[in-house]
Formats: C-alpha cells, sequence, structure tokens
C-alpha cells in the first residue's frame, strides 16, 4: 500500500495543499519550523485519527478558521483496492470517509481495517524511524546491545532491554532468593511470628478443657466438703440436743428407781372417777342431813319478833278494839277533807276582795244596792245617747278644720288674682309703639330740618333727604298708631275676668265663716250636756246607800254588786262546815286506856290513831303465822328419812368396793386410789421420756468424753471445714474467670484472620513476582529461543540488509548459544558487537528494523515514516542509507523528512519536495 | 408431615481471604457475618417451628475448633433447646473429632452421631416416626465408599433420611472424601439425603432428593454467591419441597466485564465506579451486603491495557475507600474487594502475529508443573514458604493464578512499552 496523493484542506500552516506522491522514496526537504513535522501529523491523524487536543504536550495544529480542519489522503494497492480517506472536524467531531472503487464515499468509524487493526503506536513502532530511536539504541549498555538488537528483530520492540529489565526489577523488589528486604521476604519472616502466636494462643484455648477439668474437680471437691460440713452441723445438733436432754435423763433415771418400787393395783381411772364421786355424793348427803337437824331444831317462834306491849292490849280488848280502829281511821279520812274545803274557801274571799277593788271600795258597807232592771235600763240609754253626742262633736270639729283650710285657701287664691290684676294694670305704660312714633317724629323732625336747610342754601340734596327723610317719619307713625290701638283691646278683655273672679272667691269666704260659728255653738251645748251626767250617777249610787267614791260607771255597767254578796254568802256557809267537823268523843275511855298502856310518848291524837292502827294489824298477822309452823315440823322430819335412806344406799356402795378390792376403809381407799393415781402420772411421764430421749443422746451421754469437749471438738472440725470450702471455693471462681476471660477473648479469631490476612498479601505477591518471573523467561525465549526458528528468520533478512548497508563490509551476523551476536566481516574477521563503531550499530540497528519488518510483519506493507532518523551519521554511512532506503522502497514506500540538503541528490528514482520555512 | 432444616459446611471460625484491604469498619462487620449466618439459621428453626435441624458436617474449619465457635454452636443448640428442637450432627472432614476433650458438651437435643454409620429414631411432635442414618469423620480423609454401607430404608418408619458428608464422584475418578455416586443413593430408597461438603447449594438428584445445601457464609470470592441452608418439607401426600433461604448478610461476588476502550485516567475511574454503583444498586434491591471482585477482560487494546497498568492498583486503593465512606450504614452495601484483569483468549499479543504466537507458546510451557516449579524455584523452597504457605494453599491454584497473571503482564507491558515511547517522541 502507497499514499499516492497527499490533499490538505487545513491543518497547521497548511490550507488547500496538495503533494502528489510517488510509490518509491519521496523526500521531504525544508530547515526547522518548514512544516516537515505538521506534515507527517497529518498524515498520521488522517490514518489514525486527530490527536486528542485536551491532552497535555499534544501540539496545536490549528489552521486558518476559513479552511475546514482536515484533508484526504488517496491510498494505492491497499486491500480495498484504491481507496481515499478523509477525516475532518466539523463542529468539535471527527467525520471520516472512506471511498472506494466499489462502494464509492461512505462515512466510517475508523481506518484501522487498512492497516490490520494496527495502533498509531504500533505503526510508528515498526514503520517510523526518528533519530532518538537510533541514538537511544546506540548508546545503550553494550551488554545489553546483543539484546537489544534481537528485540528489535524479533519484536519489533526493545523487549529484552525495556520490558524484561522493568520485569525484573518489579520482581526483585518482591522476592529475592537470598534477601531480606524485598517485600515477599518480609512478609514471609512475618509468617512464622503470627503463626507462633496462632499457636501460642491455640494453645491457650487448649488450657479452657484444663480449667474445666479442673473445675470439674473443684466441683466434686465442693460437694463432699459440703456434705462433710453438713454431717458435722448435725452432729453439733446431736451434741447440742444431749446436751440439753441432761436433765430430762436424770428425770428418767429417777423415775425409774421410783416406779420400780411400788406396786400398781392397776386401778382403771374409771374406778377412781367412780369412787370420787360416791365420796362426794355422799358428803352432800352429809351436808344436807346436817342442814336438815339445824333448822329443825327450835319448836316455836321462828324468829318472830316479841309482841308489842300495844298489841297485847288489843288482844286483850278485842271488843273495844274494833271500834277504835274505825274511829282512827275515819279521823284520817276527815283530815284529808278539810284540807279540800279551806282551799275553796281561800279562793272566794280572794275574789270577793277582786270585785271590791274594782268597785273601788273598802268593805261591803260602802257598797250601794244592786239597781233595778229599770233603773239600769233608764241610765244606760242616758249614757248611749251622750256617747252619741260626743261622737257627732267629734266629726263637727274635723269639719271645723276642713272648713279652715278652705278658707285659707280662698284667701291665697284672692290674693294672688289681686296680683295678677295690677301687674296688668300697671303695664299699660310698657308698650313699644311709643318708640315708633318717637322715630317717626324725630324723622319728620329731621325732613324738615332738611327742608330747611334747601331752602337756606338751594342745594337739591337737602330737598331730597328731607322729603324721604319726612315720609319715612309718617310712615313710623302711622305704624305705631296700629299697633296701639290693637293693644288697647285685649287688656281691657282680661281685666274684666278677674275682677269676676274675686267677687265669687268673697262669697265663698263668708259662707265658710257662717258655718263655722255654728258648729262651734253646738259644741258647746255637748259638753255641758256630758260633765252633768256623771255628777247624776255617783249621786244616785249615794242616794242607793253607796260610797261617795265608788266607781259610779262600773256599778252601773256590772253586776259585780250583786256577785259580791253572793260570795259572801258562800263563805259564811264554808266557814260554818270547819266548825262542825270537829272529832267527836267516842270511846273516850279506850283510848285513855291504850295510850296507857303503850309505852311511848304519844305528841298528837293522829300519832295515837296511827300507833293503834299498826298495833292493831301486828296483832292480826301473828294469828295467822301461828298454824303455818306445825305443817313445817312434819316436813322436815320427812325429807330427813328420805336423806338417810340415800346414805345407807352409798355406804352399801362403797362397802362394795371397798370389798371388791380388799380395802379395809374408805379413806385408806381413797388414799390408795390418790398415789395410784399420782404413780400413774408419774409412769406416763417415764414412758414419755424414755420414748423421746434418744438413743444417740444416751450413747453421747455415756461417752467418757464431757459433751462440752465433744462440742469443742464438733467445732474445731467444722472450721477446718470451712476453711476448705472457702478454699475450694475461690479455686472454682478462678476457674470460672479463667473460663469466662478464654471464652470471651476472641483471640485466636483475631489471630486467625490476621494469619489469613498474612497469607493473603503473601499469596498476593507470590503470583505478582511468579508471574514476572514467567512473562520475563515467556519474552527471553520468545526472542532468543532457538525452537521456533524465529530468530533465525530474523538473522537471516538481517544479514542481507547489513551486507547492503555496509558496502559489503560485514558478511553476516551470528547469534551464539551464549545469547550474544558475533560479526562476521567479510575479511573473514570475527568481531564482538562492542568491536563495532557507533556508525555500524546503526547500520546494525537498521538492519535489524528492517529484517522485522521482513520476517515478522511481511504481511503488512505500509509506508514507512522517517523523521530524519540519520542526521547524525556520518556521511559515509548516510550514503549508505539513502541508497539502502531506495532499494527498500520497491518493497515500501519511503516517506523521508530530513534537514539534509543533500538527500535528494544521492539517491536516484526518489521524487524531493523542497519545502519553505514561509510554507 | 415433617419439617426440617438442612444446613452444611458452616466453618464458623473460619477466616476471611482476600479482604484484608477493605477498611477497618467493614472488617469488624464482617468478622460478624459467620455468626450472624449462624444466628439466623436458629432464628429460622425457632420461627418455622421446625421438627429438627440437620448439621451435615464442617461445623467448624478445623479438627482443632476454636472455642469461639463451639461457644457459638453450643449457644445456637441451646436457643433450640429451649424450643425444644432436636439437632442431628455429623462431622466432616474439616472438624472431625481429633481429641475429644477439645470439645465443649452440647446439650441434650442435640445428637452427635459416631463414627460407625448408625441410624437412630426419632418421633416427631405430630407422630411422625423418622429414621436417621449418618456418621461423622473419624479422620480427615476417607477413600471408602461409607454410603453403599448404609441401610436400606427402614420399611416401617415413615420417613427415612440420610446424612453423608462426602463428595460425589463422577465416572471413576476417586477422591478423599467418602466418595459415593447418585447410584449408592438410589439404591436406599431413602426419602431425603442431607449432604454436606461442597460449599454451592446444588441438588444432586430429584429422585431421591439428595441436596448440598452449601455454606452459610461464603470466605473468599471462590465463594461467592447466596449463602444459606434447605429449608425442608417433607409429607406423605405431596412431593418433598425445598425452600433455599439466604441466612448470610454478606456475599462474595465475582463481576465480570469488557474492559471498554480508556484513553485516559478519567474513564478508568468512570469504568470501574459505574460498575460499583450497579453493584451497590443490586446489594440494596437484595438486601445483602456485596464484597465485589470486578474483573475486566481486555481484548488486548494498548491504550486501554496501558492505563490500566498504571492505574488501576491505586484506584482500587482510593474506590475501596470512597465507597466505603459513601455509603449509608442502614442499607446493604457494596465493596470493591479486588480488581483483576483477564486477557481475552483471541487479544492480539503482539503486534507481529509470529512474535505473539511464540510469547503464547513459551507461557503455555509453564503448565507444565515441573517447568512451573523450576521457574520459581527460588521462592517455593523457600524455608518460610515451605512452612507457612505450601500447607495452606493449593499448588494447581497457584499455577493458574500466577500463569494468568503473567499471561497479563506480557500484553500489557507491551502496551505499556509502546505508549511510553509515543511519550517520548
Amino acid at each position: 500500500m502507497y499514499i499516492h496523493k497527499i490533499e490538505i484542506y487545513g491543518y497547521g500552516k497548511y490550507v488547500d495543499q496538495t503533494f502528489q506522491l510517488d510509490q518509491g522514496l519521496n523526500i521531504f526537504y525544508g530547515l526547522n519550523g518548514s512544516g516537515k513535522s505538521t506534515l507527517m501529523s497529518f498524515i498520521l491523524s488522517i490514518m489514525f485519527g486527530f490527536e486528542d487536543q485536551r491532552r497535555k504536550d499534544a501540539r496545536q495544529f490549528d489552521s486558518n478558521p476559513q479552511a475546514i480542519f482536515g484533508g484526504r489522503l488517496h491510498l494505492r494497492d491497499t486491500k480495498y483496492g484504491n481507496v481515499v480517506i478523509e477525516r475532518s472536524k466539523q463542529q468539535g467531531k471527527q467525520v471520516l470517509y472512506l471511498t472506494s472503487e466499489e462502494n464509492g464515499r461512505q462515512q466510517v468509524a475508523s481506518f484501522n481495517d487498512l492497516w490490520d487493526g494496527m495502533s498509531r503506536d504500533d505503526y510508528l513502532a515498526y514503520f517510523g524511524f526518528d533519530e532518538q530511536d537510533l541514538m537511544n539504541f546506540i548508546w545503550q549498555n553494550e551488554a545489553d546491545f546483543s539484546k537489544a538488537l534481537m528485540s528489535i528483530g524479533v519484536s519489533g520492540r526493545q523487549v529484552l532491554t525495556h520490558i524484561t529489565p522493568k520485569l525484573k526489577q518489579e520482581a526483585d523488589s518482591i522476592f529475592l532468593a537470598n534477601g531480606q528486604k524485598p517485600s515477599l521476604n518480609q512478609e514471609l519472616g512475618l509468617l512464622a511470628e503470627s503463626q507462633a502466636k496462632l499457636n501460642s494462643a491455640r494453645a491457650s484455648q487448649d488450657q479452657y478443657f484444663n480449667y474445666q477439668r479442673n473445675l470439674e474437680q473443684a466441683q466434686a471437691d465442693l460437694d463432699s466438703l459440703y456434705q462433710q460440713e453438713s454431717q458435722l452441723k448435725e452432729q453439733a445438733i446431736q451434741l447440742e440436743l444431749a446436751d440439753n436432754q441432761k436433765d430430762s435423763l436424770a428425770e428418767y433415771q429417777a423415775l425409774d428407781k421410783e416406779l420400780a418400787g411400788y406396786q400398781f393395783y392397776n386401778f382403771s381411772p374409771e374406778l377412781a372417777r367412780e369412787w370420787q364421786e360416791l365420796t362426794q355424793k355422799m358428803a352432800n348427803l352429809n351436808d344436807q342431813a346436817q342442814d336438815l337437824q339445824i333448822t329443825s331444831s327450835p319448836s316455836e317462834g321462828q324468829g318472830l319478833l316479841p309482841a308489842s306491849d300495844g298489841e297485847r292490849w288489843i288482844q286483850n280488848h278485842s271488843y273495844l278494839a274494833q271500834a277504835m280502829l274505825a274511829e282512827a281511821e275515819s279521823y284520817r279520812q276527815q283530815l284529808s277533807a278539810d284540807s279540800q274545803l279551806n282551799d275553796e274557801l281561800v279562793e272566794k274571799r280572794y275574789e270577793m276582795s277582786r270585785l271590791m277593788s274594782l268597785l273601788d271600795v273598802e268593805s261591803l258597807d260602802e257598797l250601794p244596792e244592786e239597781m233595778t232592771n229599770e233603773e239600769r235600763l233608764h241610765w244606760q240609754q242616758k249614757r248611749e245617747m251622750l256617747d252619741n253626742d260626743r261622737l257627732f262633736y267629734k266629726n263637727a270639729e274635723a269639719e271645723l278644720d276642713l272648713l279652715d283650710k278652705q278658707r285659707s285657701a280662698l284667701k291665697r287664691e284672692r290674693q294672688s288674682l289681686q296680683r295678677e290684676l295690677s301687674t296688668m294694670i300697671g303695664q299699660d305704660e310698657g308698650d313699644d309703639s311709643y318708640w315708633i312714633k318717637s322715630f317717626g317724629i324725630g324723622l319728620i323732625v329731621v325732613g324738615v330740618l332738611a327742608v330747611i336747610l334747601f331752602i337756606l342754601f338751594g342745594q337739591a340734596f337737602f330737598l331730597g333727604a328731607g322729603a324721604a327723610a319726612a315720609l319715612m317719619g309718617l310712615a313710623f307713625i302711622l305704624i305705631s298708631v296700629f299697633r296701639k290701638r290693637g293693644y288697647n283691646r285685649n287688656v281691657g278683655q282680661d281685666i274684666e275676668a278677674y275682677q269676676l273672679d274675686l267677687e265669687d272667691i268673697d262669697n265663698e269666704l263668708q259662707e265658710i265663716e257662717d258655718q263655722k260659728n255654728l258648729q262651734k255653738n253646738q259644741l258647746d251645748t255637748m259638753k255641758s250636756s256630758s260633765g252633768n251626767f256623771i255628777q247624776d250617777l255617783q249621786d244616785f249610787a249615794v242616794q242607793k246607800g253607796g260610797s261617795e267614791y265608788i266607781q259610779a260607771l262600773i256599778w252601773l255597767e256590772t253586776d259585780y254588786v250583786s256577785q259580791i254578796k253572793a260570795l259572801n254568802t258562800e263563805i259564811q256557809a264554808l266557814e260554818a262546815r270547819q266548825l262542825d267537823d270537829m272529832p267527836s268523843d267516842q270511846n273516850q275511855e279506850g283510848w285513855a286506856a291504850y295510850s296507857q298502856a303503850i309505852d311511848m310518848v304519844i305528841t298528837s291524837q293522829t300519832q295515837l290513831f296511827r300507833q293503834f292502827e299498826d298495833d292493831f294489824h301486828a296483832a292480826r298477822q301473828r294469828e295467822n303465822t301461828a298454824g303455818i309452823a306445825d305443817y313445817e315440823q312434819r316436813d322436815h322430819e320427812n325429807r330427813a328419812a328420805r336423806l338417810n335412806e340415800q346414805i345407807n344406799q352409798l355406804a352399801s356402795q362403797q362397802n362394795a368396793l371397798l370389798n371388791q378390792y380388799g380395802m379395809p376403809n374408805a379413806d385408806l381407799f381413797s388414799q390408795a386410789l390418790e398415789t395410784e393415781m399420782a404413780m400413774q402420772s408419774k409412769r406416763d411421764r417415764y414412758q414419755m421420756l424414755a420414748s423421746h430421749l434418744s438413743n444417740q443422746a444416751s450413747d453421747i451421754l455415756s461417752q467418757p468424753q464431757s459433751i462440752q469437749d465433744q462440742l469443742a471438738d464438733n467445732q474445731t472440725n467444722l472450721k477446718q471445714v470451712e476453711e476448705a470450702i472457702n478454699q475450694v471455693l475461690g479455686q472454682i471462681a478462678h476457674y470460672k474467670t479463667q473460663l469466662t476471660e478464654i471464652e470471651n477473648s476472641g483471640l485466636v479469631s483475631e489471630l486467625d484472620q490476621a494469619h489469613q490476612e498474612l497469607v493473603d498479601a503473601n499469596y498476593e505477591m507470590a503470583v505478582e513476582w511468579g508471574a514476572r518471573q514467567l512473562a520475563i523467561q515467556s519474552f527471553e525465549q520468545a526472542t532468543l529461543g532457538e525452537e521456533d526458528g524465529l530468530a533465525d528468520r530474523v538473522l537471516s533478512h538481517a544479514n542481507h540488509y547489513i551486507y547492503d548497508l555496509s558496502d559489503q563490509r560485514i558478511q553476516t551476523l551470528n547469534f551464539d548459544a551464549q545469547g550474544a551476536f558475533q560479526v562476521q566481516m567479510s575479511t573473514g574477521q570475527s568481531l564482538a558487537l562492542n568491536q563495532l563503531s557507533r556508525g555500524e550499530k546503526a547500520l546494525l540497528f537498521i538492519a535489524m528494523r528492517f529484517a522485522f519488518l521482513g520476517a515478522q510483519l511481511g504481511q503488512v506493507n505500509l509506508p514507512i515514516l522517517i523523521d530524519d532518523a540519520f542526521v547524525h551519521l556520518d556521511d559515509h554511512y548516510r550514503d549508505n542509507v539513502y541508497r539502502f532506503l531506495a532499494e527498500r522502497s520497491q518493497d515500501n514506500q519511503m516517506i523521508y523528512f530530513t534537514i539534509d540538503s543533500g538527500a535528494g541528490a544521492q539517491v536516484a528514482n526518489s521524487q524531493v519536495f523542497q519545502l519553505n520555512q514561509e510554507g | 408431615m415433617l419439617r426440617f432444616i438442612h444446613a452444611a459446611d458452616l466453618h464458623l471460625d473460619q477466616s476471611f481471604q482476600n479482604i484484608q484491604a477493605v477498611n477497618e469498619q467493614i472488617f469488624q462487620d464482617m468478622k460478624q457475618a459467620s455468626r450472624d449466618s449462624f444466628n439466623h439459621l436458629i432464628d429460622l428453626a425457632i420461627n418455622e417451628t421446625v421438627d429438627f435441624v440437620i448439621f451435615a458436617g464442617d461445623i467448624y474449619n478445623g479438627d482443632h475448633a476454636s472455642l469461639e465457635a463451639q461457644f457459638l454452636f453450643r449457644q445456637g443448640m441451646d436457643r433450640l433447646n429451649d424450643h425444644n428442637i432436636k439437632a442431628f450432627v455429623i462431622y466432616g472432614n474439616h472438624d472431625f473429632i481429633a481429641d475429644p476433650s477439645h470439645r465443649v458438651s452440647l446439650p441434650e437435643n442435640v445428637y452427635e452421631f459416631p463414627t460407625e454409620i448408625t441410624t437412630i429414631d426419632f418421633t416427631s411432635q405430630q407422630g411422625d416416626q423418622v429414621k436417621l442414618t449418618g456418621f461423622s469423620y473419624p479422620s480427615r480423609w476417607l477413600e471408602d465408599n461409607f454410603a453403599k454401607d448404609y441401610p436400606s430404608r427402614d420399611l416401617d418408619a415413615d420417613y427415612h433420611i440420610g446424612l453423608l458428608h462426602g463428595q460425589l464422584s463422577t465416572g471413576h475418578e476417586s477422591n478423599r472424601y467418602a466418595p459415593f455416586t447418585v447410584s449408592d443413593l438410589k439404591i436406599k430408597n431413602y426419602d431425603y439425603w442431607a449432604l454436606g461438603h461442597i460449599h454451592q447449594y446444588q441438588v444432586v438428584t430429584d429422585h431421591p432428593l439428595a441436596i448440598y445445601p452449601g455454606s452459610i457464609q461464603g470466605h473468599s470470592f471462590k465463594e461467592s454467591g447466596s449463602k444459606g441452608v434447605a429449608l425442608v418439607t417433607l409429607s406423605p401426600a405431596s412431593p418433598t419441597r425445598v425452600e433455599f433461604v439466604e441466612t448470610s448478610d454478606w456475599q462474595f461476588v465475582n463481576v465480570d466485564h469488557q474492559l471498554p476502550q480508556i484513553d485516559n485516567l478519567d474513564a478508568l475511574r468512570d469504568t470501574i465506579e459505574r460498575n460499583m454503583h450497579q453493584e451497590l444498586m443490586q446489594a440494596r434491591e437484595d438486601g445483602v451486603n456485596r464484597l465485589v471482585k470486578l474483573t475486566f477482560h481486555s481484548n488486548g487494546d494498548g491504550e486501554s491495557l496501558y492505563w490500566w497498568l498504571n492505574y488501576a492498583d491505586q484506584l482500587l486503593d482510593q474506590l475501596q475507600w470512597s465507597l466505603s465512606n459513601q455509603v449509608d450504614k442502614n442499607q446493604s452495601r457494596a465493596y470493591l474487594v479486588d480488581l483483576d484483569l483477564v486477557i481475552a483468549a483471541d487479544a492480539k499479543w503482539a503486534s507481529s502475529q509470529l512474535f505473539g504466537e511464540a510469547l503464547q507458546i513459551q507461557l503455555n510451557e509453564f503448565q507444565n508443573p515441573s517447568y512451573f516449579d523450576d521457574q520459581l524455584k527460588a521462592l517455593l523452597t523457600n524455608t518460610d514458604w515451605q512452612r507457612y504457605m505450601a500447607p495452606l494453599i493449593d499448588h494447581d491454584q497457584f499455577m493458574d493464578d500466577v500463569i494468568s497473571r503473567a499471561e497479563s503482564l506480557i500484553v500489557a507491558n507491551q502496551a505499556n512499552y509502546d505508549q511510553e515511547k509515543r511519550g517520548l517522541n
């Protein structure tokens, strides 16, 4: 494939520029800045794309803004035949067109297919030559030169001088066989430590099970110690119990002795009770019998008081006593009746004196006789008339007051009328018409004066003014005359009316005065007749035999006089009855005898009678009781008999029992029973003690060592066991703490993970190291290895080229087993690479580069771009190179950019373009 | 109806791999992950009022089970006991009992199968008669087929369940974990096979139902995805129902993406962040925290590889930090734990096809273990490595990891070289 034509639309300094190229060698000659680099950049850009403008160090190839950025290349002999590739930048985007004979112009994404997918960098690496490549190559380490030379030939890259050394360096920084510093060496060293830590953590975890075993042992020990402890405590309790039972045991032993010396009858408890009941009954019966004897022994009197003297007298004088009793009783009744009569008398006397005081009399003598009914009627009528008059009089008086008030009211009215009238008359002078009239007259006067002035001075003004004033004056006078007449008519009517009213009031006042006088007269008559009536009545009472100070009106209105007289009569009757009721002198003798018989001081008759009555009743009582005594005597005897019978019965029962048990008498039997019961309760107690006193206690008590000593021993043992328990508890706590600590430590898993991380890291590094070892090995073998014949293929090409390049001075290149080149000169001399000059080395480089193209990239035929790569070579070598290039351009198109003006001259069949600095 | 939980491979005391770079806070949360998952398992058993729980081996990670793990397990068993739930335990290749005195005792509701094949009876609350057959490992490796020696189904029982910790052997190849075949299981005619050993949920066969429930918590990116237990319902009337219940709060997630064309640092950062954001959204949706390893597949594009090679590690450090910082703690989280690069098989290794092929041929040579070991002799013969690393790593895996890493180094370094060379121009 070759570039037939370069068309630039716009790129850097080039605008609308076209270069027609040869299929062979094309030389672009120009000084620095003449556009060689721009042109080379253009070719690469059209093929592989414009460089990213954003990239740092990117060279700007901005063009004339008028031109389209980009251009096209006409390519011949591509895999698609002759094509045109076109690339431009529009609105920041690259637009590609591929024009082929087959498909015409088509927009495409890339042209990579045309160069078998080779990238720009690959292309430059293999088809680009520049000075720097060459210089770097020939100046590099002589030891590596063989490898570099071979790498260039085999891979087109300086694999063995650039890539593998880098990999080697990296690998060495990771691991060295006997190294200390490389990271993997260091990390492997850490593994040992980490593993050791992990092992020790695991070992300490194993302690867990030891602790667990110890714990179990300790817990078993603890159980047995607890058992010992509880046994000792039990023992202590037994000892203390035994100690407490010491007294009980002594009692038991005493009872044992006592019971051994007693023969039991084996009385049943029922028997004892039965006997006790019998004895009790017997005692009761005997008591009753004794009581009976005591009450029946006094045969008479039975405790009654001896009869008094009075009683005895009454018993002896029973005929009199009956009458005397009646008398004493009636006297007692009389005494109570008298007290009632007296009360009535007092009441009546009080009533009488009250009535008399109302009448205002002091004795019965001052009382007048009672009025007869006619008299009373007459006087009462008289009095009623007087009362009626008095009532009328009161009314008249009230009327008189009323008249007085009317009179004064009328007088006030008259006065006010009088005042209004006189005011009205007085106002007559205050009439305003007078002032109007006066003003009118004034005006007339002024008018007249004006006329006079007119006349005097003959001025028309005065005449006019005077006439006007006079006319106005006349008008005012007329108004005043009309007002005066109207006023006088109104006032005259009012005065007339007032005078009529005043006359009426005067008449009414006269009538009231008359009436007052009449009433006064009537009142005087009435007062005199009333005063006369009281005097007349008083006189009439005196006339009827009464006192002159009597309340005559009460006498008239009440019947008090008759009532007083009736009361007086009753009082007298009552006083008479009181005198009648005095006691009689019956049984005079009897009473005397009685009072003599009783040996008492009798102060009153009442007392005497009361004593008699008492004595009488006492005597009666005594007679009645005498019959009962006989009956009681008989009853006593019966009861005694019955008691004796019961006593005998009990005694026989007692005897039967005595016989049964062979007892001589009851007392002994009772005693025996009592003893038996006491012994039986002792035996119960004995048995109770026997059953409760433990064997252990008796065993303990039977020990030769005292209980106190045994207790002390027990305490000591207990203390020891408790100490042991505390110790074991401490151990258990310790083991448990250890166990918990191990349980919670989590150390193993942490270390395990840490160890794993270390292993991971080591593994990672080992992979990185190993991969580099393999990569290095692969590169070296691929480049230098003999198995696939690659190197030989390359060398055969190289030999061919170096022969040309060196003007047949260098015959062949040999690559020995040690990886070193030997140069076979045409002279037959064999040289090592380091014996060659730098110029010769450059030739070797060029030969190897072309050998790579020929041997390895034979299938890819692309133009070779040379950027003044040989400018530093000696002229002699350079000429050889030019010639060689011209020859090689038969296989590949060559585009050679140079500042060497002589380049073109040396080579035939080449097209030379002169580039100017101005473009 | 019989209802039980089938769990296996708890590995309660297993530490986590590849998370050392994640920050301390996340690490603290992570450390609880196995514990939380186990507690969720117990919660599930209690909430679902199951008849019993089967633990089909590998409760602990090592025969020398850590105390923390033992206490945790005992605590869980105590809780089951409080709710009257039985537990049937077999021990596997990891937690076989080497020294019984180093195991804490478990409550009475737990039955631990002895090392001989043993059948026991269980009567459910509903009166179902259940037979359970199983055994515990006496040592780390069992090369014999034990499944063959299991008794045939007890015809009197309502259900017969087999507990087996072992590895299915396919074809003629054998293994050291009580190898068995599907037909060994079928012939016994059991109602259910409770398997253990494989850490990924897996139904081995439907008739009879034989299931690996998988581990309850992933511990590395090799154990990615949902982790949990099988909730099994056996019923005479209807077919057996199995529900996988996720118990873990933390998932290891491997995510693969194509490495896009990258021509600057921001583009690389953007690529990683965008993918992580997707993971975060997924975590929130699933309600499970995600520990993410992003693997990018490169087609060998030189420029993209250049950026990757120079900045991916630094970005990993930075994005681990920034993502852990920006996430609300109350929501599920996603963390970038690792970044990986894989070169696509068809990627161009070099512009020179011949050279590329030569490199590939060379690298393939290292698949030969002796050749590989020879190349890495310096490390592999290191005493510390031999003592501390070799026993812990799977050599085949190591080889794969190294070769794959070498491949990406070869491709990326050439790309890098080109870029650097370009930078010089």
